[in-house]
């Protein structure tokens, strides 16, 4: 018989009790005027020259501001240049010096001037002996910047470009507070100052970004308090942190659900979209992609409308061209036909027959094999998505094969030289500018190999080269219209790059929010929140 | 006893050592170039030198694990890759999570196990003990991440009665708590119920019929009181289980704790908070069973901890 | 020297309801995977975008899943990934498992002290964590779940052996063998193992109820088969988003997970009782 004794209820009440009060959890702080916002990528760096995400795009437009910002209009269809730290500019006739008035009286969060020095530190910043991410547009374009006045700049540049305004709006050209930028060096990322109507507070790394209201800004204080940037890489949580209210605003809500959260009256959906084009990376310098019928077969055997319709649900714009019709210099060169019988018929013509029988082609004994890298969750229903294009492409005889990849490992895999290069094919999106040059020099002129540009494709075309060389100079834009008219019937014939659709911004609302504006163009406006109110 | 403690605890160590090493393999053991994985895509093979130099990478694979294991005895896990901090920043706070999740489970599993085998064992070869067994079969067959779906199905989506993710109020604790639970409660059914038969049968037993005491009493006081012992130490090991375990839950319920942050920092190539991770969750069984151990030598009069 | 005579085993098993219930859905499943081909009413990978994620009805038994394909052809057909995963890694955790154990037991010393540290190292890792460890340096996809669930299953392999190696090697039948002169190898294998084999094959039962949890674990967290693999795991991942408006997509996979499981279970639970009658009254 023991004499001993079980622990204690006690003791295990007090456990209990410890355990489930003592420990801190995430919380979330609930403040009135502070307005909550779930995304699901987790933004990475929010220094402009250096962010490149749309996540990060979206956070930095919110802290930052550039010297002049496009806007697509959407009664005229066009675009719109509207001045924002630059009051107005005026060019020379040749049109290679522009000067830039500037906005007087403000100041970054950190209390320092803007100015025309500051002006100068960041154009250096991005074509000075340190280059950064996305300084190659800009190290092309401008030769040097010159201070003529506290608030007057010039850009000399080293040659006329016609997409200027559009260069220098991007937001890559944002301005930091060279204050802030001599202070935390190298971890300016972790740090952003600058001028917009909201000031970076806090970073909890893999939780959230804390802004809160710049009352000092210069159109007048925001009418939020602040706005808190949740990291919810789960779909599901982002939609349940919605439908609870705990967040008033959801970003990328997965496609199957937008009907279920319209129901009742707590929740605004809106699809809009954007001119975020999800694309097939084709490698035209490995096989079986090298051969341009293989390309062609592969386009004409994805039925691009079948997928919008069903699996996107409507929620996409046709992929008709690498560019956006929202963005100048934009010609529908794709009739977007659906025909796995000439794709078939093609790929026959090119020499791949079924000789054993076993559904997949072959030639020269090697199998007609498409390994399709795609990431998991980061575009709508990507999953789904590269499923539905591997079955296509089986039922033409490809033996496809889908490597889903976190982002990171994905990103890794692509930004290669020619010569590592995996020979496979990649579904990555890329987002139209405000002028056509900036989709198609990215991606199909051959100075913009991997991994020093985006053209990922290695594709060579000296034709498309010239014309957007041509096209980068032609200050007439009826002429320049016409040259990117021609560029993109070469590509759609040579098909570097299959364009899928341009992917709707699927957001959901709760009632109660006001004031957000969601614009195509630019594309750190796609969620703008600058003017936002909760009611 | 404290002796017995530290011997006991000396006793373990190579099996830390262990687990550190298996840890350090796991970076060496992935596809690639650390250092470069470590720099980043966008690095030039300069600063990835300089990463490498900088992380003692390019020393040989001995010295690199001296330098691990005293970095570990420091607490110093190293920066992770994805963000830039420091690992114990991000894996301390949903370690805690983990804890919290793995303690209610287990009282749950605790509360529902032990009284179902006691019932079990009261109604013997009747009906309810049969069907207390075909339950636990259940528990222990259904898997976790899809009993956590119906849960949420349920009480979540139909019911309104539980949220469906987030660690924000107890609210949230109960339905991960209760899916993680089963498959352990019905472990400790299985074991009550078996300690408990076996118990019955001892001599003590008849001696307490013989003289009259009444049924509950002897269940309870006599029987339930040995028959827990093993039942506890049980309960421990599954306490072990359920912290590393739980990264299915975790998933579903989108709960921030330690398995879900080791997954995710699996695909995104973050591999300190991998070895940080891993390390803790190894360190804790291992502790944790040394704990049940102790107690077990304490509890049951038989065991001498000499 | 056996212990236990097999018709002795094989009447106890038989009188065994559970394990008999458990034997028999198990033999279903196995015939039902064999003949999926045969009685799959659709192609599991025909893809129909005009019916995607309809509800279950009179051609679709079960619904279609997100691309418009049959569930019910896709859940028979995934029946045979998790049957071949598992019951490959099991018996190759079986094989290293208990010879490694066996011979551990047997000849003691430090060859044993480092078996037993490696043992216990593996098992001081949470069962899923060590799956997923394994995976992240191998990949993930088929071969990567069936290293990692037979990483998983054959520590408590050489558990198992090691024991039975330890109790067995005292007996005096072990000392009159090598008394006239029979190799440790003959020993081994004429006396010893043939009295692992039936606790063996008990453990092999629950090992693979633990292993197919395990595995369609990994692929639920999107770490095994890939796209378009019916495997049921990766498929309740997937029903997930649709978890609202239209569960099927994810209930049908995990039921087919848990009678699954459930029949080894039982079969394994009425096994481990026939052959150590003492524990059922």
């Amino acid at each position: 018989m023991s004499n001993r004794r079980n622990i204690p209820f006690w003791v295990v009440l007090t456990f209990i009790l410890f355990s489930l009060i003592g420990l801190p959890s995430i919380g979330m702080t609930k403040e009135a005027g502070v307005m909550k916002v779930a995304i699901g990528m987790n933004p990475i760096r929010l220094d402009p020259p250096n962010a490149t995400g749309a996540s990060d795009m979206i956070i930095n437009s919110h802290i930052f501001e550039r010297l002049v910002q496009v806007q697509f209009n959407e009664k005229t269809k066009s675009r719109d240049y509207i001045p924002v730290l630059a009051e107005r500019w005026q060019a020379s006739p040749d049109k290679k010096v522009w000067t830039f008035f500037l906005r007087k009286g403000v100041k970054f969060h950190d209390g320092t001037p803007f100015n025309a020095e500051a002006v100068k530190v960041n154009v250096e910043r991005l074509i000075g002996p340190q280059p950064q991410m996305m300084s190659k547009d800009y190290m092309m374009l401008l030769a040097r910047v010159e201070v003529v006045d506290e608030y007057t700049v010039r850009f000399h540049c080293k040659v006329a470009a016609a997409p200027f305004l559009d260069l220098i709006e991007q937001s890559y050209l944002a301005m930091i507070s060279p204050a802030a930028l001599q202070k935390y060096g190298k971890e300016i990322h972790q740090h952003p100052v600058g001028t917009g109507p909201y000031k970076f507070t806090e970073w909890l790394v893999g939780q959230k970004i804390v802004m809160s209201a710049n009352k000092e800004y210069w159109k007048g204080p925001p009418k939020l308090d602040g706005i808190e940037i949740l990291f919810v890489p789960d779909d599901m949580a982002r939609v349940n942190f919605l439908q609870t209210g705990e967040v008033h605003v959801a970003y990328n809500l997965p496609i199957p659900l937008i009907d279920k959260l319209k129901e009742g009256d707590k929740i605004k959906v809106v699809s809009y979209p954007t001119a975020e084009l999800l694309y097939l990376i084709l490698n035209c310098q490995a096989p079986p992609t090298n051969d341009v019928r293989v390309r062609q077969a592969i386009k004409l055997a994805i039925d691009r409308k079948g997928i919008v319709k069903s699996i996107l649900r409507g929620n996409a714009l046709i992929g008709d061209s690498q560019v956006s019709e929202f963005t100048f210099g934009r010609y529908s060169a794709d009739p977007v036909v659906y025909n796995p019988k000439e794709a078939r018929r093609l790929l026959s013509e090119a020499g791949w027959v079924d000789s054993d029988r076993d559904g997949i082609l072959e030639k020269d004994g090697r199998k007609l094999t498409l390994n399709i890298r795609s990431p998991s969750g980061r575009y709508p229903m990507d999953q789904t998505v590269v499923e539905a294009i591997q079955t296509q492409l089986r039922d033409v005889g490809f033996e496809a094969k889908v490597i889903l990849m976190e982002f990171g490992a994905f990103i890794g895999a692509i930004y290669r030289p020619v010569d590592k290069a995996t020979g496979d094919t990649f579904m990555v999106s890329w987002s139209s500018r405000s002028d056509a040059w900036f989709a198609l020099h990215k991606t199909a002129h051959s100075s913009m190999w991997m991994p020093a540009g985006s053209n990922a494709n290695y594709y060579k075309n000296e034709e498309v080269d010239s014309l957007l060389d041509k096209a980068f100079i032609e200050l007439n834009p009826d002429k320049r219209w016409g040259l990117y008219k021609q560029v993109q019937l070469i590509l759609n014939r040579d098909t570097p790059s299959l364009p899928l659709w341009f992917m709707n911004s699927i957001v959901g609302f709760r009632k109660n929010v006001h004031g957000v504006t969601m614009m195509p163009i630019p594309v750190s406006d796609q969620f703008n929140a600058k003017d936002a109110w909760l009611e | 006893m404290g002796a017995y403690i530290f011997r006991r605890l000396l006793m373990l160590l190579p099996l830390m050592i262990g687990i550190t090493l298996v840890s350090f393999l796991i970076l060496q053991s992935v596809p690639g170039d650390p250092a470069r994985i470590i720099a980043g895509m966008d690095a030039d093979e300069e600063m990835v030198q300089r990463v490498r130099h900088q992380l003692g990478l390019d020393r040989s694979i001995p010295i690199q694990y001296l330098n691990f294991l005293v970095n570990v005895v420091r607490g110093d896990f190293g920066q992770s890759i994805r963000t830039g901090h420091p690992v114990v920043k991000e894996v301390w706070p949903r370690f805690l999570n983990s804890v919290r999740l793995a303690i209610a489970s287990i009282l749950i599993a605790f509360l529902f196990g032990v009284t179902a085998g006691v019932i079990a064992a009261w109604r013997h070869n009747g009906p309810v003990d049969y069907g207390v067994m075909l339950l636990t079969l259940l528990g222990i067959s259904t898997p976790t991440f899809w009993s956590g779906l119906l849960l949420i199905l349920i009480f979540s989506i139909s019911l309104g009665l539980f949220p469906s993710g987030g660690a924000q109020t107890w609210r949230h604790l109960i339905l991960p708590a209760v899916t993680m639970a089963a498959p352990s409660a019905a472990i400790m059914a299985r074991m009550t119920r078996s300690s408990m038969l076996e118990v019955l049968r001892e001599d003590y037993i008849k001696t307490a019929w013989a003289k009259g005491q009444t049924e509950f009493r002897i269940f309870i006081n006599h029987a339930l009181r040995n028959a827990l012992i093993p039942t506890v130490t049980v309960a421990g090991l599954q306490f072990g289980y359920l912290l590393g375990g739980a990264v299915l839950v975790e998933t579903i319920f989108n709960w921030p704790g330690l398995g879900w942050l080791i997954v995710n920092a699996i695909f995104s190539r973050d591999y300190p908070v991998v070895q940080a991770g891993v390390m803790i969750f190894a360190f804790c069984f291992v502790l944790v069973n040394l704990f049940v151990d102790i107690l077990y030598t304490l509890l049951d009069p038989r065991v001498s901890y000499q | 020297m056996r212990t236990r005579s097999f018709p002795n085993l094989w009447r106890r098993l038989c009188r065994n309801r559970l394990a008999v219930t458990g034997l028999v859905i198990i033999l279903l499943v196995i015939l039902s995977s064999l003949l999926a081909p045969w009685i799959a009413p659709f192609d599991p990978f025909k893809q129909d975008l005009s019916l995607t994620v309809k509800p279950m009805d009179r051609v679709h038994w079960f619904g279609t899943d997100q691309l418009g394909r049959d569930i019910l052809s896709r859940v028979l057909f995934g029946s045979r990934i998790t049957l071949t995963i598992s019951f490959i890694s099991v018996c190759i955790g079986m094989a290293l498992g208990s010879v490694t154990g066996l011979l551990a037991g047997y000849y003691g010393g430090r060859i044993d002290g480092v078996i037993v540290w490696m043992t216990d190292l593996a098992l001081a890792f949470p069962g899923m964590l060590l799956a997923i460890a394994v995976i992240a340096s191998v990949g993930p996809g088929m071969e990567g779940i069936i290293i990692a669930a037979a990483v998983y299953s054959t520590p408590q392999f050489i558990r198992l052996a090691r024991g039975i190696a330890l109790l067995e090697k005292r007996k005096e039948y072990v000392a009159a063998a090598s008394c006239i002169g029979e190799t440790d190898f003959s020993i081994l294998f004429r006396y010893v193992l043939p009295n692992c084999l039936a606790p063996l094959a008990v453990l092999f039962t629950l090992q693979m109820a633990n292993i197919i949890l395990i595995a369609s674990g990994l692929s639920f967290l999107g770490l095994g088969a890939q796209p378009p693999s019916p495997e049921w795991g990766a498929m309740l991942s997937q029903g997930r988003t649709y978890l609202q408006i239209a569960p099927h997509l994810s209930i049908f996979p995990g039921i087919a997970i848990m009678i699954v499981v459930l029949s080894f279970n039982l079969f394994g639970d009425g096994f481990r009782d026939a052959l150590d009658p003492r524990m059922r009254v």
